[in-house]
């Protein structure tokens, strides 16, 4: 892909793929390499993203968080490294946001019908959250309530986190990941990101200009749903258990992609009283909400080009 | 590390940036067309003699011999499929119910721009469509303007799926 932005790049220099991976499409793309490094790259790229998808599905009947939801209430569970590492840093999340963030809030999404029930797994007790979760030493963990863990979201941003580090011995100039929304920019150069929030026609177009950085968005709008005489969404609040944001609109930009993605439920739930959380993690959000506009936390206020020319 | 977010006037806004749209995932698809049914994967692949028959039946370009398709616990089928919209793949998926009529169709990818067919009432028209009736949907589907190519491509899409499931799926 070439573009006005990369003048001094040929178009063989930039490659860039995409495959159905994680329930949405993942795409990678190099900038700076001769295209045969370039697909090797990519190829270790989408083998890391699938290793993800393979170990911490909610859908897949052998993946860890399936066996851990099947027995970890009955006996400690190993489980792959990777998913280790995502586990203990949602319990991390968890501890910062004192529970606004949880993974245990699956119970609620298959209660509304978002996740589907998982195979052989009892079901959870309504009042299990993170803390009876417990991480063990050689990478297990046990449950000390029946409760069901989905890792969605943060995996896959662990997941694009993954890749570049995957990609990054290839020395591209720049390189990005991004799955469905959550992306990551790593090398030089900045990257433009178009942000999917409502918006009514003659409305500002909002676009996020970042470098070396990942980015994770949520949008309540967009998936919400009926459930019974009451709206679900995909956003749970881990404290009270209910629907959070389903108007609004949540961009994170941090670091790492896994906590980008972790930190947009938190922003979605507490708006403004998220900025510790954010500041600890080196981290800023925008939030968008149709009737009050764009707001920047931790951050410098969106800059409005009125007269671009 | 470095990053600013910008309000670009419609007028000045150039389609060049990526657009990082978040549709339904392939499980909230799923979900929302078979709510509480699980789901197992049955791909297949379409031979050479398989290929024709479809083409000449479905009256529809057929791209690739692989067929994505999930068998639901409800006895219906879940097939995932891809066309070209204007200048961009479209990623959608149908449901087709036990007895061959379509019960949904959701976009998970689209270009921007196409928003159009994401529309819910939109991709409600295709609710009910059969095999059989299926050569009617020119005049059932009311087309978007300036979106064309993409709502044509659909039809044909879900043309060439529900005669995939007469031939091939419905009698498994």
């Amino acid at each position: 892909m070439s573009s006005p932005r990369t003048p001094c790049t040929s178009r063989t220099d930039d490659t860039e793929r995409a495959r159905p991976l994680l329930g949405t499409t993942v795409s990678i793309r190099l900038e700076g390499l001769p295209r045969a490094c370039a697909s090797d790259a990519i190829a270790s790229g989408f083998a890391a993203v699938e290793l993800v998808q393979r170990l911490m599905s909610f859908h897949e009947d052998a993946s860890d968080v399936s066996r851990v939801n099947r027995n970890a209430l009955l006996r400690p569970v190993q489980v792959h490294p990777h998913t280790y590492a995502v586990l203990r840093q949602a319990q991390i999340i968890a501890d910062e946001s004192a529970g606004v963030f949880d993974i245990c809030v699956a119970g609620r999404l298959v209660e509304w019908g978002i996740l589907p029930p998982p195979r052989a797994a009892g079901p959870p007790d309504p009042g299990a959250s993170w803390r009876d979760i417990e991480l063990g030493p050689d990478h297990t963990l046990r449950f000390h309530r029946p409760l069901w863990i989905d890792l969605g979201g943060i995996a896959k941003g662990f997941a694009v986190d993954l890749a570049i580090e995957a990609i990054a011995p290839a020395g591209a100039r720049k390189c990005v990941v991004n799955a469905g929304g959550d992306l990551r920019v790593a090398g030089h150069g900045t990257e433009r990101v178009l942000l999917d929030a409502e918006r009514g026609r003659g409305d500002a177009v909002p676009v996020l200009e970042i470098e070396n950085l990942g980015l994770a968005s949520s949008s309540g709008l967009r998936h919400r749903r009926r459930h019974g005489d009451r709206t679900a969404g995909p956003h749970v609040h881990g404290r009270t258990r209910s629907v959070i944001g389903t108007r609004s609109f949540v961009s994170v930009v941090a670091p790492t992609c896994v906590i980008a993605d972790a930190l947009t439920k938190i922003v979605m739930a507490q708006r403004r009283r998220a900025l510790p959380v954010l500041e600890r993690h080196g981290a800023a959000a925008y939030w968008h909400n149709p009737r009050l506009g764009w707001h920047a936390i931790g951050c410098a206020p969106p800059l409005s080009i009125e007269s671009m020319r | 590390m470095r990053f600013q977010l910008m309000l670009i006037p419609p007028a000045l806004f150039a389609p060049e940036i990526v657009q990082a749209a978040a549709y339904l995932t392939l499980e909230q698809a799923q979900q929302a067309i078979f709510p509480g049914e699980t789901f197992t994967a049955a791909d297949f692949v379409l031979g050479k003699e398989q290929v024709e028959e479809l083409l000449r039946v479905s009256r529809s370009a057929v791209l690739r011999s692989r067929v994505r398709a999930w068998r639901t616990s409800g006895g219906g089928w879940f097939v995932l499929d891809q066309v070209f919209g204007r200048d961009d793949r479209i990623i959608y998926v149908i449901g087709i119910d036990a007895s061959g009529v379509v019960r949904g169709i959701e976009i998970l990818v689209c270009d921007s721009g196409y928003e159009g067919i994401l529309n819910p009432r939109w991709l409600e028209q295709f609710r009910g469509v059969t095999h059989a009736a299926a050569g009617a949907m020119t005049e059932t589907i009311a087309n978007i303007s300036g979106t064309t190519l993409s709502v044509e491509h659909i039809m044909e899409g879900v043309r060439r799926v529900l005669a995939t499931h007469a031939l091939y799926l419905s009698h498994r």
